[in-house]
């Protein structure tokens, strides 16, 4: 085993364990305030889909099934393409970093422009709750497809910001300073698994229902 | 965590490739219960699906398993504080 490439030092920190640690622990933390979020909106999901399920199950039946899956095996192997860069960056293998970045960087972009074909087609199929041909009465359906527009948006939201700072680890490739900032890129690594994890607990809830 | 080396080239490539092909193999299986017609119990298995997913991402991909006490006292409270939300919630809801 080689070791890890010596970390640059923020203040307040002297010491690279400290800083590890301390970054870590920071994330986690936030991470742990974002499960509480997202929990709040799959209770949500879980009154709505007990309440009317017949209804629940309707609308569901109309989510795009192959976009959703497609989505999920773009997101499922970006995690995989992140965890193979922050591992290259900390073993110092820059080119299998890089390469890794840009992948994740491109699948992460392609989730979100599938995502925007399946709201296109959504919205062609008058599949948002307010429009006037909005093609069901049923409560339960109603409540799914609000739900699905909510949930949907706020992750797309969480998926650019991880795409923003996927992009600031090849920056940091570019002006040469990746390989001792891999704190930085273990912790960006730790949210994009969270918004992915968050995507395959969506996956089922929204596009297997009524299957 | 802090001390440990970084792995060797052959494991950076595989281990997260292995955990890729898990994580795929046991997608299929969601799917392909969801698609079975009349299949029971279908919300469940695509629930303890995806904890067994979640669980390889946190194990695997997030270390979580050889975290110190306390990132994972930290993972476990967000959790924790996550069940009572639900547990009180559903108490109110089932009550009323």
């Amino acid at each position: 085993m080689s070791s890890r490439p010596a970390p640059t030092l923020v203040e307040p920190f002297e010491a690279a364990d400290r800083q590890h640690e301390a970054m870590v622990f920071g994330l986690w933390l936030f991470l742990a305030t974002e499960i509480l979020f997202f929990g709040g909106f799959f209770f949500l999901y879980a009154v709505a889909r007990l309440q009317d399920p017949t209804g629940f199950a309707a609308g569901g039946h109309k989510a795009n099934l192959l976009l959703g899956t497609i989505n999920t095996l773009l997101l499922m192997s970006s995690s995989a393409t992140l965890t193979i860069a922050e591992r290259a960056i900390q073993a110092e293998w820059r080119r299998a970093a890089r390469i890794g970045i840009v992948a994740t960087l491109a699948l992460g972009t392609a989730f979100l422009a599938v995502k925007g074909f399946e709201y296109r087609e959504d919205l062609s199929e008058h599949l948002f709750p307010t429009m006037p041909d909005f093609p069901f009465k049923a409560v339960g359906a109603i409540r799914f497809w609000s739900f699905y527009w909510l949930i949907t948006m706020i992750h797309a939201v969480h998926l650019t910001i991880g795409l923003a700072f996927v992009a600031r680890l090849l920056w940091l490739d570019r002006i040469g300073t990746l390989g001792p900032r891999w704190m930085v890129a273990e912790v960006t690594t730790l949210y994009w698994h969270l918004v992915d994890i968050v995507w395959l607990l969506l996956w089922p809830l929204l596009y297997l229902v009524g299957r | 965590m802090a001390g440990h080396g970084a792995p060797d080239r052959r494991a950076i490539i595989l281990r997260p490739l292995l955990v890729w092909a898990a994580l795929f193999g046991l997608g299929a299986v969601s799917l392909g219960y969801a698609l079975w017609p009349g299949a029971p119990l279908k919300p469940l298995l695509s629930l303890a699906i995806v904890v067994v997913q979640a669980s390889l991402v946190l194990g695997a991909y997030m270390n979580l398993g050889k975290a110190g006490t306390l990132v994972r006292m930290t993972a476990l409270i967000g959790v924790v504080w996550l069940s009572f939300l639900f547990l009180m919630a559903f108490a109110d809801l089932a009550t009323r």
